[in-house]
C-alpha cells in the first residue's frame, strides 16, 4: 500500500507542521483510512515506515482511537450517538431500526457493502439529538424516516437549528450571520481590525489584562486563565506552545462546536493574539476527529487568514510570527484532558501524564505549553477590545465574562445560550422562555445534570443557584463545561446511570487501575440490575467502587466517571432498590416512578416471583 | 538534603529522591506494580498510594518527591484501604490461575494479595474480560489476561533496547499487551521482559513449566559471557542450574542481562563436560586420576624447568590467574594470555545495551595481574624453535588457533585445563578438567575495571576442579606451595601484590563490586598541579 500522489503531497505538507514526525500519526492514519477504507496490516506498516516508527508503535496508537477501523467497512458509515441526551431523543431505536433493516449486527458491513452502522459516544450535538453522522457529515435531529432515506441511498445533511440567544450576544455575535464562516463576514463585523494594535502590546500587558478580567477556563475546571498563563517559566529557552482544546466531548456540551463551525475567524484571531501573549510562535488547535465539518471549516479559515496576512511571518508588519495549525483527533474523550491531549498531539495514545510536572513547565515536546479551551481563548480579544473591567462585569464575582450554556434533554427548546457568567440561575435556564422554555409537556422535572455528565446530579429543589463555578460548587456539583442535561419523570435513573457509566467505561483510557477496572465493574453491576439480577449488596458494592476510584486516579476522569452512580445512589436510591425488589425496571409497569411505587404498594409488579 | 518522616522513621535523603526510593532504601516496602528502579516513572498502577500529611488526597509514592518536613504514612488506615481496593480492582479481571502459572512464588499479585488484599472475590469467572492467552512470542510466552497493564515491558522496549516491539492494543479494560500482528520478540534482551513483568503475563519460554521457583536456591554471581560482567543470580536446584537472572547493579547492568548470557547455563550440565583427567599414551587417550595427572604434569615441569611456557585464559578468575602466574614465575617460564588479542575488544560494544565484543569476563583482570608478559607470538616462536619442553594452557584457546598448530606440534608435552570436550584438545598430551565460573568462588574485573565477586553456585562435575586449585597443586608439588586454602585467601594475597587492588577483600567488594581507577583517571591523578 502507498499513498496516491495527491495524498502523499498532503502528507508531506502535514509533516512540516510538527517538529517531531510522530505527531503526524493521526493525520497520516486518517489519510490512509480515507484512501483504503480501513487500516490493514500493510497500511500500518506503510505509515510506520513513513514516520520512522515500528508497526507496533503505530498500531499501539491507532487501536486506542475509535475512529480507526481494522476491518473493511461499508461505503457509508452511519454513526449514531447513543449517549444520554441522544438516547432521550430515541437514538437507541435508530440503531436497532437500521440494523434490522440492513440485516446486520452493529459494526458489521451490509451484504451489498454499502453500509456499516455503529454506535458512537457523545458527538457534541446534544441539542440536535438524536445525532447521526454519515461519513462524518451531520444528520442531526435524525428520525427513523431520515434514516430510511439514508439507507435508500439519499444524501441527507441536516444541522441542528440552534436557537438564538436573547439580548446582544458577544461570543455568538457572528455565529448566526449569513456566510458566518468567511473572512469577509468576520471583518465586516470588526474582526481583525485591532489585531495589529494588540500584537504591538507587550505580552505581559495582555496577561495582566486577562488576569484582571476574571476569565476562568471554560473547559470544565474553571481555573483562572491569567494565572495559568503566568505559570510559564520565565527563564526556559525552549519554544513555547499554545494548544487550543477543541476536543469537545463531555456529554451534554455542544458550545465550542458552534464557534468552530460557525465563526472560525473569531477563534483564529484569538489564537493569534494569545500565542503572542504567551511569547509563543506556534498554536495547535486540537479538534476532535468527529468534527469532520468543523475541521474542514477551520482549515479553510486558517488558509484564508494566512492569505490575508494575519498568520505567518511578520504579521501586519509587527515583526510578530504566529503559525496556527489545525490538528484532528480520532475519537477519544480522554483527549480533552490537557496532558492526554498533548500526548495525542505528539502522536501517542491519548492518555494523561502524571503531574507534576505540569504542562506550563513540561508540555508539548517537553516544552512549556498552555492548553486552553476554545471558548476560553475566544474571550481574549473581547478582553482586549472592551477592557478587562467590562469583561469582568459581564459575570459575577471571580467569574468574569460572557458564557455559553448548553441545555439538552427533556426541555422544549434545547440549545446553546449566551449570557453573562452566573447571570442566570439553573431554574431560569431550564424554565425561562429566553432559554430552554421548560420541561416538555405532560412531564415533570426529575433530575438535572448541571455541567456535563461528569458533574453530580441535582434534584428539582436545588435549582435556585447561579450558573457559575462558585454557585454550583456550593450546591455540591460543578459548572464543568456548562452542559446541562434535563431528565424528566419518564426516565429511570438506573438507566441514566448505566448510559453514562457505559460512556465512561467506553472512554476510560485504561492507563490507571481504578478507572480502567472500576468503570467496567460498575457497568457490569448496573447491567445486572437492569437484567433483574441485582441484589441489595450490589448497591453497596457500587458505592464502594466509587470510593475505590475517587481521588486515586491519574487524571480527573476517575472522579468524573463516578458522578452519575454516586449522585444517582445518593439522590435516587429508591429507584435502584426498586430494581432489586422487582427484578428490573419500573418503566415496564408505569409512566413514572411514583406511579410504579404506588402500583407496587398494591401488589402490581412485573418480574417479582 | 531534605529530612522527612516515614512511618515514624526520620530519614535524610538527597534532593529529588522520591518517597518510594527513600522507602526502598530504608527497607520499607511500599506495594507497587508499575514502578521499577531502572525505568522511567509512569504512575499508572496506583498501588503505591501513601498518606502524606497536609496533602488533600493520597499521593503516589513513585512520583512524590521528598520535601523537608514531609510526614508520610505508608500503612495508615487510609493508605491500607487504598492498597486493598486497588488490588481488588486489579484482580477483578485476572484469571486467578496461580496453580498453572509459572510466576507463582515470585508474583507481585500473589504476594501483595497476601500482604494487603485477602478479600473475597466478588466477580464470577465468567464475567471477566477475556484476552489472548498462550501466545508464543518466541523467547517469551504471553498471557494477556494475567497482565496488570503496568507498561514496564513497553517502557523497557522503549527506554532500554529502543526496539519498541510491544504495544498496547485497544483501550480501557479491553487494553492488552501484544506485539504487532503477534510477531516474535527478535532482540537479544527478551528475557528481561519476563523479569520486569511483575505478574505471569510475560514468562520465559525457556523456563516454562520447568520448576516451581520456591525450589530454587539463589547464588550471587557475575556473568562469564563478556567483558561487561553483568551481575547475576544463579538459580539452582539439587546442584543443577535452572536459570540465570540479572542481579541489579546500577553501575554495571542495572536490572538487565542479555539473552546469550542468560542461556549460558545450557552449557553447564551437558555430556561434553569434562569430568576426569586424561593423558595421551601413544596415539590413544587414557583416563587418569586427577592427582596422578597433576603429578605427571609436575614431573614434566620439573624436567622442563625454564624451558616451559604458560598461556593464561581471560575466562579465568583473578584467583586462577594469580595462582597460574605464581606457577609460571616459580618455573621461570614464559607467560601470556593474549590469544586472539581479546584486550583489543575489551571496550567494544556490540549493541547499545550491554554486550561487548570481548566474550571473556576477565580480560581486564589479566591486564591488571600482568598476565601479558612475553607475548603469545614470542611463545610460539620459542615453541617452533624447540625451546619449549612443556606448555601449560589455562584454557584451550591456543589449541583452537590454526596458526599456532605447527608451533604446538613442536612441543613435547602440552597440558590444557578445559571445561568441555572439543576436537582441539587432541593436540594436547594431558587434559585437566576445570570447573566453570559458576562452580568456583572467584573475582573478575570487568571492562570498567570493576572487581566483582562470583560465588560458587553448584559443584563441579566429577574430578573437575577450579583452575586455581589445579595451579596450587602444581605449585605444591614443585615446592612452591602458597599459604592459602581458599579463593578468599588467594584474593587477599593477590590484592597485596596487584597495583590498585591493595587492601581489597571480599568485605570491601561486597556483591556489588568495587570500581578501581581507570588508566586515564590514574594519568589524571598524577598530572602536575595546575595542568
Amino acid at each position: 500500500m502507498e499513498f496516491t500522489p495527491e495524498r502523499k503531497a498532503k502528507f508531506d505538507e502535514i509533516l512540516k507542521r510538527y517538529p517531531v514526525k510522530r505527531s503526524a500519526i493521526l493525520p497520516a492514519l486518517h489519510l490512509a483510512q480515507e484512501q483504503e477504507g480501513w487500516l490493514s496490516k500493510e497500511t500500518i506498516q506503510y505509515v510506520a515506515s513513513l514516520l520512522e516508527l515500528t508497526p507496533a508503535q503505530v498500531h499501539d496508537t491507532a487501536s486506542y482511537y475509535v475512529m480507526f477501523r481494522f476491518q473493511p467497512f461499508g461505503e457509508r458509515h452511519i454513526e449514531v450517538c447513543t449517549n444520554l441526551s441522544c438516547s432521550l431523543y430515541g437514538a437507541d431505536e435508530l440503531v436497532e431500526h437500521a440494523c434490522k433493516k440492513l440485516g446486520v449486527q452493529e459494526g458489521e458491513r451490509s451484504a451489498d457493502g454499502k453500509f456499516t452502522v455503529t454506535r458512537v459516544e457523545c458527538l457534541a450535538a446534544c441539542g440536535g439529538g438524536a445525532a447521526v453522522q454519515v461519513n462524518g457529515e451531520w444528520l442531526e435531529n435524525c428520525t427513523i424516516a431520515d434514516l430510511d432515506r439514508v439507507l435508500a441511498g439519499e444524501h441527507v445533511h441536516r444541522k441542528f437549528d440552534w436557537p438564538q440567544s436573547a439580548g446582544t450576544p458577544v461570543l455568538l455575535r457572528n455565529a448566526f450571520k449569513k456566510d458566518s464562516t468567511s473572512i469577509e463576514t468576520f471583518k465586516a463585523g470588526g474582526g481583525y481590525s485591532k489585531l495589529g494594535e494588540w500584537l504591538k502590546m507587550s505580552p505581559d500587558d495582555i496577561i495582566e489584562q486577562v488576569k484582571k478580567s476574571n476569565l476562568r477556563g471554560r473547559g470544565g475546571a474553571g481555573f483562572p486563565t491569567g494565572l495559568k498563563w503566568s505559570f510559564l517559566p520565565k527563564d526556559n529557552p525552549k519554544p513555547r506552545y499554545l494548544v487550543v482544546n477543541a476536543d469537545e466531548s463531555e456529554p451534554g456540551t455542544y458550545k465550542d462546536r458552534l464557534i468552530l463551525e460557525n465563526d472560525p475567524h473569531q477563534l483564529i484571531e484569538a489564537c493569534i493574539v494569545s500565542t503572542h501573549a504567551l511569547r509563543s510562535k506556534t498554536c495547535y488547535i486540537y479538534i476532535r476527529g468527529e468534527f469532520w465539518e468543523g475541521i474542514r471549516t477551520m482549515e479553510r479559515a486558517v488558509r484564508e487568514a494566512y492569505a490575508a496576512g494575519y498568520l505567518g511571518q511578520n504579521i501586519l508588519g509587527t515583526g510578530i510570527d504566529v503559525d496556527v495549525f489545525v490538528h484532528g483527533g480520532a475519537g477519544a474523550y480522554e483527549c480533552g484532558e490537557e496532558t492526554a491531549l498533548i500526548e495525542s498531539l505528539e502522536g501517542k495514545r491519548g492518555q494523561p501524564r502524571i503531574k507534576p510536572p505540569f504542562p506550563a513547565v513540561v508540555g508539548l515536546y517537553g516544552c512549556p505549553t498552555i492548553v486552553n479551551n476554545v471558548e476560553t481563548i475566544s474571550c481574549v480579544p473581547l478582553i482586549l477590545e472592551r477592557g478587562p473591567e467590562w469583561f469582568a462585569a459581564q459575570g459575577t464575582e471571580k467569574n468574569g465574562g460572557p458564557k455559553l450554556y448548553c441545555i439538552s434533554g427533556h426541555v422544549k427548546r434545547p440549545g446553546t445560550y449566551e449570557t453573562g457568567m452566573g447571570k442566570v440561575t439553573l431554574r431560569e435556564l431550564i424554565y425561562d422562555e429566553k432559554y430552554a422554555g421548560g420541561i416538555r409537556d405532560g412531564h415533570k422535572l426529575k433530575a438535572v445534570i448541571p455541567g456535563g455528565s461528569s458533574t453530580p446530579m441535582l434534584t428539582p429543589d436545588e435549582l435556585d443557584i447561579p450558573m457559575d463555578f462558585d454557585g454550583l460548587a456550593k450546591a455540591g456539583s460543578m459548572l464543568g463545561s456548562a452542559g446541562t442535561i434535563i431528565i424528566d419523570d419518564s426516565t429511570s435513573m438506573v438507566f441514566v446511570a448505566r448510559k453514562l457509566t457505559y460512556f465512561y467505561k467506553h472512554e476510560s483510557c485504561g492507563k490507571c487501575t481504578p478507572c480502567r477496572e472500576g468503570t467496567g465493574w460498575m457497568l457490569r453491576l448496573l447491567e445486572k440490575l437492569e437484567r433483574g439480577l441485582g441484589q441489595m449488596k450490589d448497591l453497596d458494592l457500587l458505592w464502594k467502587i466509587c470510593d475505590s476510584i475517587s481521588g486515586k486516579t491519574v487524571c480527573p476522569f476517575g472522579d468524573a466517571a463516578i458522578a452519575p452512580v454516586q449522585s444517582g445512589l445518593k439522590k435516587f436510591r429508591p429507584e435502584f432498590e426498586y430494581y432489586v425488589r422487582n427484578k428490573g425496571s419500573w418503566t415496564r409497569v408505569a409512566k413514572t416512578f411514583e406511579e410504579a411505587l404506588a402500583k407496587e404498594g398494591q401488589g402490581q409488579t412485573v418480574g417479582a416471583s | 538534603m531534605p529530612k522527612f518522616t516515614i512511618d515514624g522513621k526520620e530519614l535524610e535523603v538527597a534532593a529529588g529522591t522520591t518517597v518510594i526510593q527513600a522507602a526502598s532504601a530504608a527497607g520499607i516496602d511500599i506495594p507497587h506494580f508499575c514502578w521499577h528502579p531502572d525505568l522511567p516513572v509512569d504512575g499508572n498502577c496506583r498501588m503505591c498510594l501513601v498518606e502524606v500529611e497536609k496533602a488533600p488526597k493520597l499521593q503516589i509514592a513513585c512520583n512524590t518527591q521528598v520535601t523537608e518536613g514531609m510526614v508520610v504514612h505508608t500503612s495508615s488506615p487510609k493508605a491500607a484501604e487504598a492498597h486493598r481496593t486497588t488490588l481488588e480492582l486489579l484482580l477483578i479481571n485476572h484469571p486467578i490461575d496461580c496453580p498453572v502459572c509459572d510466576q507463582a512464588g515470585e508474583c507481585y499479585l500473589q504476594d501483595q494479595y497476601m500482604d494487603h488484599g485477602l478479600h473475597d472475590a466478588q466477580v464470577e469467572i465468567e464475567h471477566k474480560v477475556h484476552k489472548r492467552k498462550v501466545a508464543n512470542l518466541g523467547p517469551i510466552m504471553l498471557d494477556a489476561e494475567r497482565c496488570v497493564l503496568c507498561s514496564r515491558c513497553l517502557r523497557f522496549e522503549r527506554e532500554v533496547t529502543g526496539t519498541n516491539l510491544l504495544e498496547f492494543k485497544n483501550r480501557g479494560n479491553r487494553t492488552e499487551i501484544t506485539t504487532f500482528d503477534g510477531g516474535p520478540i527478535t532482540h537479544e534482551y527478551a528475557g528481561n521482559l519476563a523479569d520486569v513483568c511483575p505478574v505471569g503475563a510475560l514468562l520465559s519460554h525457556d523456563f516454562r513449566f520447568k520448576m516451581r521457583v520456591w525450589f530454587l536456591e539463589q547464588t550471587e554471581s557475575v556473568c562469564g559471557g563478556c567483558s561487561t560482567g553483568c551481575n547475576t543470580w544463579i538459580d539452582a536446584r539439587d546442584g543443577e542450574v535452572q536459570r540465570i537472572r540479572p542481579r541489579r547493579n546500577v553501575e554495571v547492568n542495572k536490572s538487565w542481562i542479555c539473552d546469550p548470557g542468560r542461556m549460558l547455563y545450557k552449557q553447564f550440565h551437558v555430556p561434553e563436560r569434562l569430568t576426569g583427567a586424561r593423558a595421551k599414551r601413544g596415539a590413544n587417550w587414557e583416563g587418569v586420576a586427577l592427582e596422578a595427572a597433576i603429578d605427571e604434569l609436575a614431573a614434566k615441569l620439573g624436567e622442563a624447568g625454564s624451558a616451559s611456557a604458560f598461556v593464561a585464559t581471560p575466562q579465568a578468575s583473578n584467583e586462577d590467574l594469580f595462582a597460574f602466574k605464581a606457577l609460571a614465575e616459580a618455573q621461570g617460564g614464559q607467560l601470556d594470555f593474549r590469544v586472539g588479542n581479546p584486550q583489543d575488544k575489551l571496550h567494544v560494544r556490540i549493541d547499545e545495551v550491554l554486550q561487548r565484543a570481548d566474550r571473556n569476563p576477565n580480560t581486564q583482570g589479566c591486564i591488571d595481574l600482568g598476565m601479558g608478559k612475553d607475548g603469545v607470538d614470542a611463545i610460539l616462536v620459542a615453541c617452533r624453535a624447540g625451546a619449549v619442553k612443556a606448555l601449560v594452557l589455562q584454557g584451550p584457546e591456543l589449541l583452537r588457533a590454526a596458526e599456532a598448530a605447527d608451533a604446538i606440534a613442536k612441543v613435547p608435552f602440552v597440558a590444557v585445563m578445559a571445561t568441555h570436550e572439543e576436537p582441539a584438545l587432541a593436540l594436547a598430551h594431558l587434559v585437566l578438567p576445570a570447573a566453570l565460573w559458576v562452580e568456583a568462588d572467584g573475582t573478575y574485573t570487568n571492562y570498567q575495571r570493576r572487581v566483582q565477586r562470583a560465588k560458587k553456585a553448584v559443584p563441579a562435575p566429577g574430578d573437575a576442579k577450579p583452575r586455581f586449585e589445579l595451579a596450587l597443586g602444581l605449585l605444591r608439588r614443585r615446592g612452591h606451595a602458597l599459604a592459602v586454602v581458599s579463593a578468599r585467601d588467594l584474593f587477599v594475597t593477590l590484592a597485596k601484590s596487584v597495583p590498585d587492588y591493595t587492601n581489597l577483600d571480599y568485605k570491601a567488594l561486597g556483591f556489588g563490586g568495587r570500581a578501581l581507577a581507570t588508566a586515564p583517571e590514574r594519568a589524571g591523578a598524577s598530572a602536575p598541579a595546575g595542568a
